[in-house]
C-alpha cells in the first residue's frame, strides 16, 4: 500500500511540473545543419554562449584557398594530439578544390582519406552536433555542407583502474571499474569474450545526457529481461542521472520497499558473474558502481571470494554471515524482550549478574537501547563523512568516551554496549542490506518493547511476507528460498563446489540451462600416459 | 501461479498451525493418542478423495463458485454464503484461540484486543499478498520441522518410551471421539485451501496437493503427540495444555530452559498463517460470489468486523471450552456433509463429464483443460 | 478518490496504529530493576493448623551491588528471606508484595523445601499454586526439611553465595553417592497423582561439623498419597533408586574375606517386569545389571585378580539384594508404593490391574519380588595391587 501510493504520488508530482519544463529538448531537435557556415556558428554561439571550454577552431580545407570549415570540439574532452595530428593536420593538407565538389563528395573524400580518426559519423542536426561535441568528439562544420562530420577524439582526464574501495577481497581480482563507462565495458569483454556478450547504449536525462548501458549474454539472458529492462529504462524521463543510483530509484519493483531490490558492484568479475548466470548489468557512465538485475536477497550474502575458496569454507562463511544480519536486526530487540518480558529465559546466574548492571539505570530497557543505536549511528556517520585520519580518531574517542564513561556514569549498563557493539558490528558483515538492516532493527525493538516475543515473531512473519511478495524484475526476491527449490539451494546458504553448480538458477536464465561440463578427475588419469 | 508443491506445503504447515489445539486428543486416549493421530490420517486421506473428486469434476472452481454451479442459482448462492460465513467464523474462532493463547502464556496483562488488532493487522498485510502468501510456506514447513525435531532431541532426557504403554486399552467410542476431533480440527480443514484452486497452475491436481499435505502436516502432527506423550508421561493427565507444556520441560545444562517464548513465537506465526487463510478464503470467496474483481476492497471493513467479532464471541473461558465440545459437529456440516452432498448433486445433475455445463463459469480457460485431458474428452463419447 | 485523499487516510491508519503501539503495549513490562528475583521456595506449617509460611528467597541485587565485588563473594548479604503466613500459598506470596519492594517474580525458582510438618499435614494444597502458576518452573528441586524449612533456607555457605544453590548443587551431586533421589517438583507431583505410583522425595537436613553449620541431602522421605508417612535411610534409598532405575553411580563397603574394600558402583541398569499368577498373585521381576569398579581395598588378600573379582561381585550381589529387600520391606511398613509396581502392572497388564486398582493398597502387601542382578566388573585403577609392604 505504501509503495503505490509513493508511485502514484511521484506520477501526481511528475505531471504538476510538467506544463513548465520541456520544450527546450524539442526546440533543438528540429534545427537542421544548413549549408552556411556563419549561420551555423552563430547558433552554436547562441546555444553555448560564452562558455570558454568549448572551442571554435576555425580554418580551411588545404589550405588558404580551401572551403572554410570549423571544428567544435570541448578543451579537456577531447585529445588535443589527435585534434592536431590526426584531424587539422591532414585536413589542413587536403586537396580539396573550392568549386567542383559537391557537398556529399567533400564528406566522402574527408571519411575517405583525410582524416585519421576511427570513428566518423554524420549529423544532420544541431542537437546531434551539441551532443556529439559534448560527449568528446570533434564536430567539424564545412561551408556549403548542410551536415557536420563528427569524429571521435574521445580522451579525458580519468582514474585509472585500481582497487576496489567498497568490495575488498584477499583472493580475486583487485580491478575495480571506474567512472569511465568504456573502461567498465572493456573491464567486462575482458572476463568474458564471446561475441554473445552485447552491450547496449542509452542515453538517459534531459540536462545530463548520461550514457547508460546495458551488458547481457544473448542466449543466456532471458529476451523478456532483456526488454524489461530496456522498458524501464527507457521510461525514465528526468533531468539528471549522476549515479547509478539514480537509476536503481527508478527502475526498482517496488520503489516503497526498505530492501534494494537492485544489487551493485565495483567488481568486474562480479558483474562478469552475474551476466554468466544470466542477469543484466547496467553500466552508468560517471560512476564505478554497475547495476546488476535481477537481484535476489541472498545475493547480499555472497562474496566473490566465496567462489575462489573451498566451498565448506564459503558454506560457513555464508551461514556466518547469515547468523550476522539476523544478529544486527534481532539483538537490540532481544536484549530489550528478554530483560523486560522474558526474564525466564536468562541463566540464573546471568540473570542477577544483569539484574546488578542494571541497577541505578535511570532509563527503561527501550529507551537506552534507542540511544544507543541513535548514538552510534551518529558516530558511524561523522566517521564515514571526516577525512579518513580524523574519521578513525573520532570513532575509537566516540566508542571509548561514550561507550566506557556513559557506563561509569551509570548511564547506561554494560550489557546494553556489548549488545549495541555486537549489532553494529554484525551489521559490517552485509553491507549491501546495511540500510534495510537499520529500519528493521528499530521496528523491532519498538515491537519487542510493546509486546515482547510475541511482537517480535509478528514482527519477523510480516517481514517474511513483505520479502516474500518482492519481487526483482518478475524474479521472486527470497528465490531460492522461497518459493522453495531444492536444486537452486546449491547456491544458497550451502555453495557446492564450482563443478557442482551444473546449472544457472532456475528462472533466470533461457535454454542454455547447463554451465559446468566436466567434473573433476579423482587422482592421476593413467589411461592418458600409454 | 501456485504450483502443487507450494499448495501441498500450505496445507502441511495450515494443518501444523493447529497443532496447539488439539488438546482433545489427548483428553480421550492419553497415551494411546499416537494411534488416534494415525488413524484420522487415514481417515482424512479417505475425505481428501471426495475434496479432490470435486476438484477434478470442477477444476478451477473455489468451492464457494462450485456450489453455484452445482446447486444452482439461489441454493447456490445461498451455500456460498454459508461457506463465506464458515470461513469467516474460522478466523474469528482461530483469533480467539491465538489471544487466549497469547494472553494465557506470554502476556498475561495485555488485553485480548490489543492481541487482535495486532494479528490481524498482519494477517490484512498478508491477505493483499494474495495467493503469494502460499509461496513461504515451504520454507516454514522445513523451519517448523526443524525446531520440531530439535525438541525432539532437546527433550530426549525426558522423554520414556514406557510412557507410551499399555496399547489400545480405551473403549472403541474414545478412539472414534479422538478421531473425530482430529479430523474436524487440523485435518480436514484444509479444505480452506481449495479456495486457492483459480490461482493454481494445474487446478485438476489440487486433490493430490492436498494429500500431500495431509501426509506432511499429519507426520508433523505425530511428531508433536509421540513427542508429548514420551516426554510427558502421566503429567498429560492434568495440563491443559499438553503440546506447549511439553517444551517447558526442556532443560539441558542451566541455560536451556523456558523455550516457551521461542515456540510460542513459531506458533504464533504459524497461526497467523492460518488465520490469514482462513481470512483470504472469506474474502476471496465474497469477491467471487459478487463477481468482484479485487478482493482487496473489502479487507479493512472485515478486518474491523473481525476484531469485533472476537472481542464478543465468548465470554469466558468456560463458555469457549463448551464450544470446543460442539465445534467438531459444526465444522463437520462444511467439511465432509456439504461436500459430499456436492460430489452427489455434481453426479446426479452433470454425469460423468461436467466440464462443458461448467463452462459458462470459466470462460475460455476452460477450453484448455478439456484439451489438456483427452481421457476426460473420450468420456464424453 | 484522489491521492491527497488516501495519503491522509494512510497517515490516519499509521498514526493511530503507532499511537496503539505506545499506549497499549508495555502491558507486561518489568525492567530487570523492578523485580526480586524467587530463588528458593520454603513452605512450612503456619502458628494455626490450615495456615501455611512462605518463605521466599530473593537474590539481593541492590546490597550486592553497593558493596565492592571482593565482599560481596562472600555471601553474607547476597540473599534475603522473607516469610509470611498465610492460609493459602497464593495468597500468603501475594500479601507477601507489601513487605518486598520488588514484584515478585517466580520462574528463577530453584528449588522448594517443605518442612516436616508441613509434609505430615499433606502438600497438594501447598503445592498446587507451583504447578498452575504459568510463571513458576516445573522442573524444581523439591526437598523434604528435617525441622523448618525456614532454617534451611536460612543456612548459608560458603562455597556457594545463595543457599538455595547451594541445596541444589548438593542434590546434583547425588548422581555420585545416589544416597537420595534426585526429584522434582513434576515428578513428585506426577508420581503424587497418579493412582498406581506413590511420591517421594529427598531429605535435607542442617548438621554441624568443626563449628560451621552445612547443609545435607541424605535419604529418601516416603508419602503415602499426599502425607509423608516415613523415612528411609541411605541403605534403604539406595535400594530404592535400584528397583526405579534411577540409580547412577555410588559407593558399597564391604568386607569381602576379612579384606575391607570400597566398591564403586558406575552403573546401574534396571528392568522391572511384573507377573501376575492365575491366582491373582503378583511378581515383580527385577532384573539388574550393576557395574562395578574398585575403589579402594586394605589388607588381606589381594582383590584384583579373577577370583577376587569373583568374590567381589558375589559379595556385591549380595549387598544390593539386601539393599532392595530392605527397602522393600520399609514400603511395605509404610505401606507405600514407591517403586511404581503398580505403575508397572497396569503397562504390562491393563486388564488385571484394573480390577487390581481399587486394592491396591492390599495387595501391595502380598507382592512377591524376586531378584536377578548381573555384576559387570570394570576395573580402572592405577594399581593392580594393595600397596602391601612386604
Amino acid at each position: 500500500m505504501f509503495s503505490f501510493l509513493l508511485r502514484k504520488a511521484g506520477v501526481w508530482f511528475a505531471r504538476k511540473q510538467q506544463s513548465h519544463e520541456g520544450s527546450e529538448r524539442v526546440q533543438n531537435e528540429e534545427v537542421h545543419i544548413v549549408g552556411d557556415l556563419n549561420v551555423v556558428l552563430k547558433q552554436l554561439k547562441e546555444e553555448v554562449q560564452d562558455s570558454n571550454d568549448i572551442v571554435i577552431r576555425r580554418f580551411r580545407l588545404g589550405g588558404s584557398q580551401g572551403r572554410e570549415c570549423a571544428l567544435v570540439f570541448v578543451d579537456g574532452l577531447s585529445e588535443s594530439r589527435t585534434v592536431n595530428e590526426d584531424i587539422i593536420r591532414p585536413l589542413m593538407r587536403a586537396n580539396i578544390k573550392l568549386e567542383e565538389d559537391s557537398a556529399t563528395e567533400i564528406i566522402a573524400r574527408i571519411m575517405h582519406q583525410h582524416v585519421y580518426v576511427n570513428e566518423i559519423g554524420v549529423l544532420h542536426t544541431m542537437s546531434e552536433a551539441f551532443g556529439s561535441a559534448l560527449f568528446g568528439d570533434a564536430v567539424l562544420f564545412i561551408d556549403g555542407v548542410p551536415c557536420a562530420l563528427s569524429l571521435n577524439a574521445r580522451g579525458w582526464e580519468m582514474r585509472s583502474v585500481s582497487e576496489p574501495a567498497s568490495e575488498a577481497v584477499i583472493r580475486g581480482p583487485r580491478e575495480s571499474f571506474i567512472e569511465n563507462m568504456r573502461t567498465n565495458t572493456s573491464l567486462i569483454r575482458r572476463k568474458i569474450k564471446n561475441p554473445a556478450l552485447i552491450f547496449e547504449s542509452f542515453t538517459i536525462g534531459r540536462k545530463t545526457r548520461t550514457s547508460v548501458c546495458i551488458a547481457y549474454l544473448r542466449n543466456v539472458c532471458k529476451p523478456e529481461l532483456v526488454k524489461e529492462v530496456k522498458k524501464r529504462l527507457r521510461a525514465i524521463d528526468t533531468d539528471s542521472i549522476l549515479e547509478s543510483g539514480y537509476i536503481e530509484q527508478y527502475i526498482q519493483d517496488q520503489p516503497g520497499s526498505i530492501f534494494a531490490t537492485v544489487g551493485y558492484t565495483e567488481k568486474p568479475d562480479v558483474a562478469a558473474a552475474k551476466i554468466l548466470e544470466g542477469r543484466v548489468a547496467i553500466i552508468v557512465d560517471g560512476t564505478p558502481f554497475v547495476l546488476t538485475v535481477p537481484f535476489v536477497f541472498l545475493e547480499s550474502f555472497q562474496a566473490p571470494e566465496d567462489y575462489y575458496l573451498k566451498f565448506y569454507f564459503a558454506t560457513f562463511v555464508r551461514i556466518i554471515r547469515i547468523i550476522g544480519y539476523f544478529i544486527t536486526i534481532l539483538a537490540p530487540a532481544f536484549y530489550v524482550t528478554i530483560t523486560t518480558f522474558h526474564h525466564e529465559l536468562i541463566p540464573t546466574s546471568l540473570l542477577i549478574a544483569m539484574a546488578k548492571a542494571r541497577e541505578g539505570v535511570p532509563f527503561p530497557a527501550f529507551v537506552e537501547c534507542l540511544l544507543m543505536i541513535v548514538v552510534f549511528e551518529i558516530i558511524r556517520e561523522a566517521g564515514i563523512r571526516l577525512p579518513r585520519p580524523v574519521g578513525q580518531a573520532l570513532s575509537i574517542v566516540g566508542a571509548l568516551v561514550i561507550g566506557e564513561s556513559a557506563v561509569s556514569a551509570g548511564l547506561i549498563g554494560a550489557p546494553m554496549v556489548i549488545v549495541i557493539a555486537i549489532t553494529a558490528i554484525s551489521g559490517f558483515l552485509v553491507p549491501t542490506q546495511n540500510d534495510a538492516a537499520i529500519i528493521l532493527r528499530l521496528i523491532l525493538l519498538l515491537l519487542a518493547a510493546c509486546f515482547g516475543g510475541f511482537g517480535i515473531a509478528l514482527g519477523l512473519y510480516a517481514i517474511l511476507v513483505h520479502m516474500s511478495a518482492l519481487e526483482s524484475f518478475g524474479y521472486p526476491f527470497l528465490s531460492p528460498s522461497v518459493p522453495f527449490d531444492l536444486e537452486d539451494q546449491k547456491d544458497s546458504v550451502v555453495l557446492l563446489p564450482n563443478w557442482m553448480q551444473v546449472s544457472r538458477p532456475k528462472g533466470m536464465a533461457t535454454d542454455q540451462q547447463r554451465k559446468v561440463y566436466n567434473v573433476p578427475p579423482v587422482g592421476v588419469d593413467k589411461s592418458d600416459d600409454n | 501461479m501456485l504450483s502443487v508443491k507450494q499448495l501441498s506445503f500450505a496445507s502441511a504447515l495450515f494443518i501444523v498451525a493447529s497443532s496447539l489445539l488439539i488438546k482433545s486428543v489427548y483428553m480421550f486416549t492419553f497415551q494411546d493418542s499416537w494411534i488416534s493421530v494415525l488413524a484420522a490420517i487415514l481417515v482424512a486421506l479417505l475425505i481428501i478423495g471426495i475434496y479432490g473428486m470435486l476438484g477434478r469434476r470442477h477444476p478451477g472452481l473455489c468451492p464457494v463458485n462450485m456450489s453455484e454451479a452445482i446447486f444452482g442459482k439461489v441454493l447456490g448462492k445461498f451455500i456460498a454464503v454459508l461457506y463465506i460465513f464458515f470461513f469467516l467464523s474460522l478466523v474469528v474462532l482461530n483469533l480467539e484461540d491465538t489471544g487466549s493463547f497469547v494472553t494465557s502464556s506470554i502476556l498475561p496483562k495485555t488485553p485480548e484486543a490489543v492481541v487482535y488488532v495486532l494479528m490481524i493487522v498482519v494477517c490484512a498485510m498478508t491477505v493483499s499478498k494474495g495467493h503469494k502468501m502460499c509461496m513461504y510456506s515451504t520454507m516454514m514447513v522445513i523451519l517448523v520441522g526443524s525446531i520440531l525435531v530439535s525438541n525432539m532431541f532437546l527433550l530426549a532426557n525426558k522423554a520414556d518410551f514406557k510412557n507410551f504403554l499399555p496399547i489400545l486399552v480405551h473403549p472403541p467410542k474414545n478412539y472414534a471421539l479422538a478421531v473425530h476431533g482430529l479430523l474436524m480440527l487440523p485435518l480436514c480443514e484444509i479444505f480452506v485451501l481449495m479456495m486457492f484452486a483459480p490461482d493454481m497452475d494445474k487446478p485438476e491436481a489440487i486433490g493430490s496437493a492436498l494429500r500431500a499435505g495431509i501426509l506432511i502436516g499429519g507426520f508433523l502432527l505425530f511428531i508433536i503427540v509421540v513427542r508429548d506423550i514420551a516426554a510427558m508421561g502421566g503429567y498429560l493427565q492434568f495440563t491443559n495444555n499438553p503440546t506447549f507444556s511439553a517444551i517447558r520441560l526442556i532443560e539441558i545444562g542451566d541455560f536451556l530452559t523456558r523455550l516457551e517464548i521461542l515456540y510460542a513465537s513459531i506458533l504464533i506465526t504459524t497461526f497467523t498463517f492460518k488465520i490469514s487463510v482462513c481470512f483470504y478464503a472469506a474474502i476471496a470467496g465474497m469477491a467471487r460470489l459478487l463477481r468482484i474483481d479485487n478482493y482487496r476492497i473489502f479487507i479493512g471493513v472485515i478486518s474491523i468486523l473481525i476484531i469485533v467479532a472476537t472481542r464478543g464471541i465468548f465470554e469466558s473461558t468456560f463458555e469457549h471450552n463448551e464450544w470446543k465440545r460442539s465445534a467438531p459437529a459444526y465444522s463437520a456440516v462444511f467439511l465432509i456433509l456439504l461436500p459430499i452432498l456436492m460430489l452427489l448433486v455434481s453426479f446426479v445433475r452433470f454425469g460423468k463429464n461436467p466440464k462443458k455445463q461448467t463452462a459458462s463459469q470459466k470462460g475460455s480457460e476452460n477450453e484448455e483443460n478439456t484439451g489438456l485431458k483427452p481421457d476426460m474428452a473420450s468420456g464424453e463419447t | 478518490m484522489t491521492i491527497k485523499k488516501k495519503a491522509r487516510k494512510f497517515i490516519a491508519a499509521a498514526l493511530t496504529l503507532t499511537i496503539l503501539l505506545l499506549q497499549s503495549g508495555c502491558f507486561d513490562r518489568r525492567e530487570l530493576d523492578t523485580i526480586a528475583i524467587v530463588v528458593g521456595v520454603g513452605l512450612d506449617k503456619g502458628s494455626e493448623d490450615d495456615n501455611v509460611m512462605v518463605t521466599l528467597q530473593m537474590a539481593n541485587i541492590g546490597a550486592a551491588e553497593q558493596t565492592d565485588p571482593q565482599s560481596a563473594s562472600t555471601g553474607a548479604s547476597s540473599f534475603i528471606n522473607v516469610s509470611e503466613e498465610g492460609p493459602a500459598v497464593n495468597f500468603a506470596v501475594r500479601t507477601m508484595q507489601n513487605k518486598v519492594s520488588r514484584k515478585i517474580y517466580l520462574a528463577h525458582n530453584k528449588v522448594i523445601v517443605i518442612g516436616e510438618e508441613m509434609a505430615k499435614r499433606g502438600v497438594s494444597d501447598v503445592l498446587d499454586f507451583f504447578v498452575r502458576a504459568s510463571e513458576a518452573r516445573l522442573i524444581v528441586n523439591l526437598f523434604i526439611a528435617e525441622g523448618e524449612a525456614v532454617d534451611i533456607l536460612g543456612t548459608s555457605t560458603n562455597l556457594e553465595q545463595l543457599p538455595s544453590s547451594e541445596i541444589q548443587e548438593l542434590i546434583r551431586d547425588q548422581d555420585i553417592t545416589s544416597t537420595a533421589p534426585n526429584v522434582t517438583e513434576l515428578d513428585f507431583v506426577t508420581t503424587m497423582v497418579g493412582k498406581a505410583t506413590e511420591a517421594f522425595a529427598p531429605i535435607i537436613t542442617i548438621v554441624e561439623d568443626n563449628g560451621d553449620k552445612h547443609l545435607k541431602v541424605s535419604g529418601t522421605a516416603v508419602f503415602k498419597d499426599t502425607k509423608l508417612t516415613g523415612k528411609l535411610d541411605d541403605f534403604e534409598t539406595q535400594g530404592m533408586l535400584h528397583i526405579q532405575d534411577r540409580f547412577n553411580r555410588g559407593v558399597l563397603f564391604l568386607t569381602v574375606e576379612d579384606t575391607p574394600a570400597t566398591i564403586e558402583i558406575t552403573d546401574s541398569k534396571t528392568r522391572l517386569q511384573p507377573e501376575v499368577f492365575t491366582d491373582g498373585t503378583v511378581m515383580m521381576h527385577i532384573k539388574l545389571n550393576v557395574s562395578i569398579g574398585l575403589g579402594d581395598q586394605g589388607p588381606g588378600i589381594n582383590l584384583f585378580t579373577p577370583a577376587g573379582m569373583e568374590k567381589i561381585k558375589a559379595a556385591v550381589s549380595d549387598a544390593v539384594k539386601q539393599q532392595i529387600a530392605r527397602s522393600i520391606e520399609k514400603a511395605k511398613e509404610y505401606n507405600t508404593d514407591i517403586f511404581g509396581f503398580g505403575q508397572s502392572l497396569s503397562r504390562y497388564y491393563p486388564k488385571q490391574w484394573k480390577d487390581m486398582e481399587d486394592k491396591w493398597d492390599e495387595l501391595f502387601q502380598t507382592v512377591q519380588y524376586d531378584v536377578e542382578i548381573k555384576v559387570i566388573p570394570e576395573f580402572k585403577g592405577r594399581t593392580s595391587t594393595f600397596i602391601n609392604p612386604k
